[in-house]
């Protein structure tokens, strides 16, 4: 089913994948270098959507953005790609509606003022605005709890030194900041009524890769990182994709799947530089500066706009890979993903629901919702455990696994999928009422030529399950193996985003007592309270265990159509009350920890947060 | 509602409790089923479809209460289960659990043992019981078993053991209340013989499907996809057209007894309108053996290259074997069984009725096989 412009445009989720070259078939080319988040198919479609509405005045900034697109559609494949979206209709209806108000009276320019002087001063005309139309595309998110808010500016610095003098300008004029990374936030963070500073242009990186690290400006994404260091025969623990990494690690802290073995929050990070709330240039090396190392049980306000990073660089062997290894139950993928941990194997581990799975693997979303019934209905796969490593790692994995879906078997899997999604071979194999799970079977080495027979797995199958004009497309970026390579889907996350697809994701991240199997599943399970008892769709998303199996970072998601009134009301409470749970959680066992605490405390040392006990917090 | 007797049903949705319903029906009787939801379903839409699966028209159907067994009170409270059994002239209880698989083994005692429990406890009354059970509740022996209740060693699976269980537990219960119990023993139970329809599709039917699920995928690779794949499996396509599958099954010897669905129903219904009690064997004394089984699939069906061997593969099984050895594991010891049942009680019963066990033949067998890909192994159906 296709939307319609308006429609589309109101369902983009802001997850900022148009603003990075994940299917490396380029980006917008109305985008090039130009940063503002408005000459994106996101912005485009916010624009859209605001203009149809007649909340947007004509302006040469929404003429300029609505000209810039030149219909070349593929925008249409990168979003599709991931959020089953087509914002090149969107994109074609802007355009239309902008060349119809031109045609009876010229775009009005915004009078300019002396902050905006000022700021201009500091970056240049073309990198400050106060122009509607770019201003919209910094105005919103998709979170239930987070207000609609038009800010006054916008600016995009180049250099800490331009951030640092904005600050300050902001503090002398008395203007509120908030400070944007890639547009990807979700949770409201990056609203304000008065300044946002937008820290795409910062866009380098320098590689060591003699000491193994590399300098990273506050405008780099996760996923151009992660491409840039695999290039050079490195990892480096990245998350979501499309986050700009600094930006990330003032956050948060940095967790993914190589968290298992590469840490989180201060681990990776050698060194990162910072512009305070003073707007003073400092670094978190430097003496004098101020300790960062520490968590504290507390809201805090960000340490500075982070505008570089040092990053460690984490050697690979060439032969990484990954496997999926099935479970029945939650306690046994659990059990399996803390002993993999707690023996130093594995260099990422994940535990998932079927869930992520469903949406990771599958091109679409109907077949993603088919895919989570045929994984527990037919297959008996509730939860399966990612592994990721090299050759001796995955044979150490595997053998202490019962069942193991290999390399090959899950590419047959991608490829094959809408013949999985027929009845066919998992009706068989849920048929096999043997004292194994079905997906024990699927798992045996000698069934990989039967598996193959039966789902024809191809670029041309997957791409049957698409749109007809969009096959072509899929066909050629699945012909791409590392498409379709456990190791490489992780590394870089280019499906990561189709979690989202069927409904904006609100995400509860919990740090949790991985060794204590019970007491985690009784937090799923009361996460699955709160959503029933709500009314939304929630799911189990994954566990990453940390240090050495003792904890793990566990993510819950609820689902909801952020465009229903209706449905984001039920959100609301779903949240508040997962609020109450988890803060009571944790209030009782420091082994527990919600993720809100940790907010602008990335920089902190993973210990004093994952053993708040031991340290007296 | 008609004046012949009133029968609570368990298990109406099932193969087994289904035919027998609709067979009660016909013969007059008030059927209440006792159902609950499945398959996205609830038990009235669930007892709806089955009727029209039945051709038995609105209104003609059974009454139907939900009720669960898993539920001590089913589900339904205990005074409205009182009432419920006070109704009853005959409880014919054919809810079960048929897995043999061994991770299921929980579950399948709960159903197969708990929930009979609950069902006679909860009901209460002073109605007929009647007991569907198997005749391979007699253990996994050799030999020849008699009609009556046996001191078995041990079992294939939790399923036989636990309508062992079952049948020791229900006498007991019976015999303290002073009710009678009647047990039936039917062995492996497939579609109707004279128009192969049926409602379940497993023992029997799913080895065969599986060969049919191969033929059918490696045809389509061989006539459309240019063939590597079958042929690196050593399939093709013979000089007649039959499609050739190199597949040996190894066995033991032994046979299989097979019935009829409609040979239950004609017996049980006979042996409930006799009022007899005690153990009553529903088998067929013309077993068949898997050599049969494998050439009626592989005439049925155009395949070629489907052997038996007595004992061992040479060498390991090939994929396509390891995909049918995943289901016959469990069903080996029905496919080569080496156990007897004398069924003099139940022949007693039926002599002079006309109802004779028939054999599965390759005529039969070709009409349950026609239904079965007719109704996609039931996916088709509704119930």
């Amino acid at each position: 089913m296709s939307l319609g412009p308006l429609e589309t445009a109101r369902s983009c989720r802001h997850y900022a994948m148009c603003k990075i070259d994940y299917l490396g078939r380029g980006l917008c080319p109305g985008a090039a270098g130009r940063y503002y988040v408005s000459f994106y198919p996101q912005g485009r479609m916010d624009l859209y959507a605001a203009a149809a509405s007649g909340r947007l005045p004509l302006t040469p900034v929404l003429a300029e953005v609505a000209r810039s697109c030149t219909l070349c559609g593929e925008c249409d494949m990168q979003c599709h790609f991931v959020q089953g979206l087509r914002p090149s209709a969107a994109a074609s209806a802007l355009r239309e509606l902008v060349e119809r108000l031109t045609g009876t009276r010229e775009p009005e320019e915004v009078p300019s003022d002396p902050f905006l002087d000022g700021l201009r001063e500091i970056v240049g005309d073309e990198w400050a605005s106060n122009d509607p139309a770019h201003l919209e595309a910094y105005s919103d998110d998709p979170c239930p709890i987070s207000r609609r808010t038009v800010p006054r500016y916008v600016a995009l610095p180049a250099t800490a030194a331009e951030t640092a003098s904005i600050v300050r300008h902001c503090m002398n004029k008395g203007i509120d900041y908030a400070v944007r990374g890639n547009g990807s936030s979700v949770m409201g963070f990056v609203l304000t009524p008065g300044l946002v500073i937008d820290t795409a242009r910062m866009r380098w990186m320098e590689f060591d890769e003699e000491d193994w690290c590399v300098r990273v400006g506050a405008g780099v994404s996760s996923h151009d990182l992660q491409r840039a260091a695999l290039a050079r025969g490195f990892l480096v623990n990245a998350a979501e994709p499309a986050a700009l990494y600094c930006a990330n690690m003032v956050c948060s802290g940095i967790f993914s799947l190589f968290s298992s073995s590469l840490g989180t929050c201060r681990d990776n990070v050698l060194d990162a530089e910072f512009v305070s709330p003073e707007g003073e240039v400092f670094r978190l090396c430097a003496e004098g500066g101020p300790d960062l190392s520490f968590f504290r049980m507390e809201e805090r306000g960000a340490p500075g706009i982070c505008t570089e990073a040092t990053v460690r660089l984490h050697p690979l062997s060439g032969d990484e890979s990954g496997i999926l290894v099935p479970f029945g139950d939650f306690e046994s993928a659990l059990e399996y993903a803390r002993e993999l941990n707690a023996s130093g194997t594995g260099l990422g581990i994940g535990m998932l629901g079927t869930e992520y799975l469903s949406s990771f693997i599958a091109p679409v979303a109907a077949q993603a919702e088919a895919l989570r019934k045929i994984l527990p209905g037919k297959l008996g796969i509730e939860y399966s455990v990612v592994v990721l490593g090299d050759g001796g790692t995955l044979e150490s994995a595997s053998r202490a696994a019962d069942a193991v879906l290999s390399q090959e078997v899950m590419r047959c899997l991608i490829l094959g999928l809408p013949s999985l999604s027929d009845d066919g071979i998992s009706d068989i194999l849920a048929g096999l009422e043997g004292d194994e799970p079905p997906y024990t079977l699927l798992a045996r080495p000698e069934m990989l030529p039967v598996l193959e027979a039966v789902l024809g797995p191809s670029p041309e199958k997957l791409a049957s399950a698409v749109d007809e004009d969009l096959r072509e497309l899929y066909r050629e970026v699945y012909r791409d193996p590392s498409m379709t390579d456990i190791f490489m889907m992780n590394a870089v996350r280019s499906v990561s985003s189709r979690m989202g697809r069927e409904g904006h994701v609100v995400a509860f991240i919990v740090y949790v007592p991985m060794d204590d199997a019970e007491a985690v599943r009784d937090l799923d399970l009361a996460f699955a309270d709160v959503a029933a008892s709500a009314g939304v769709r929630g799911e189990f998303g994954f566990i990453t265990p940390l240090d050495r199996g003792r904890r793990g970072v566990m993510e819950w998601d609820m689902y909801l159509d952020h465009t229903d009134p209706e449905q984001v009301r039920r959100m609301q409470g779903a949240m508040a009350e997962a609020a109450g749970m988890l803060e009571e959680l944790q209030s009782k066992d420091p082994r527990f920890l919600w993720i809100r605490y940790l907010f602008n405390q990335g920089f902190c040392r993973k210990e004093t947060f994952l053993y708040r006990r031991a340290i007296g917090e | 509602m008609t004046a012949g007797p009133v029968v609570i049903v368990t298990g109406a949705t099932g193969f087994i409790g289904g035919f027998l319903t609709a067979g009660l029906l016909g013969a007059g009787c008030s059927v209440i089923a006792l159902a609950r939801s499945g398959n996205g379903r609830d038990p009235g839409s669930r007892i709806r479809n089955l009727m029209e699966f039945f051709g038995i028209g609105p209104g003609k159907g059974p009454e139907v209460v939900e009720a669960s067994l898993d539920d001590p009170d089913l589900g339904m409270g205990r005074s409205e289960a009182r009432r419920l059994g006070s109704r009853a002239d005959h409880i014919l209880h054919c809810a079960a659990d048929t897995s043999f698989a061994a991770r299921r083994s929980e579950q399948v005692r709960r159903t197969n043992v708990d929930g009979l429990l609950n069902l006679f406890r909860t009901l209460g009354g002073d109605s007929h019981f009647h007991h569907m059970s198997t005749a391979y509740a007699v253990g996994s022996g050799e030999g020849t078993y008699t009609e009556e209740l046996a001191d078995a060693e041990g079992f294939h699976n939790e399923y036989e053991r636990s309508k062992h269980l079952a049948e020791r537990m229900i006498t007991g219960l019976c015999g303290d209340a002073g009710r009678k119990l009647t047990i039936y023993r039917p062995s492996i139970v497939y579609g109707d013989s004279t128009t192969g329809r049926s409602l379940r599709f497993n023992a029997l039917y799913y080895p065969v499907r599986i060969m049919v699920f191969l033929r059918d995928t490696f045809r389509r690779d061989l006539e459309t996809s240019g063939g590597s794949r079958a042929r690196r499996l050593g399939i093709g396509i013979d000089e007649s057209g039959k499609t050739v599958i190199p597949l040996t099954i190894p066995h033991r010897g032994g046979w299989m007894n097979l019935i009829p669905v409609d040979y239950l129903v004609a017996s049980v219904l006979r042996i409930m309108e006799s009022g007899e009690t005690g153990v009553f064997h529903i088998v067929n004394r013309r077993e068949n053996t898997l050599d049969e089984l494998v050439e009626m699939t592989g005439s049925k069906f155009g395949i070629r290259g489907l052997r038996t061997v007595l004992g061992r593969r040479a060498g390991g099984p090939s994929p396509l074997e390891v995909l049918l050895d995943g289901y016959i594991k469990l069903y080996y010891p029905y496919m080569t069984d080496r156990r007897r049942f004398d069924d003099r009680r139940t022949r007693s019963v039926l002599r002079g009725t006309g109802v004779e066990c028939p054999g599965l033949d390759s005529e039969s067998f070709g009409r349950c096989m026609d239904f079965a890909v007719e109704c996609g192994w039931g996916s088709g159906l509704r119930i």
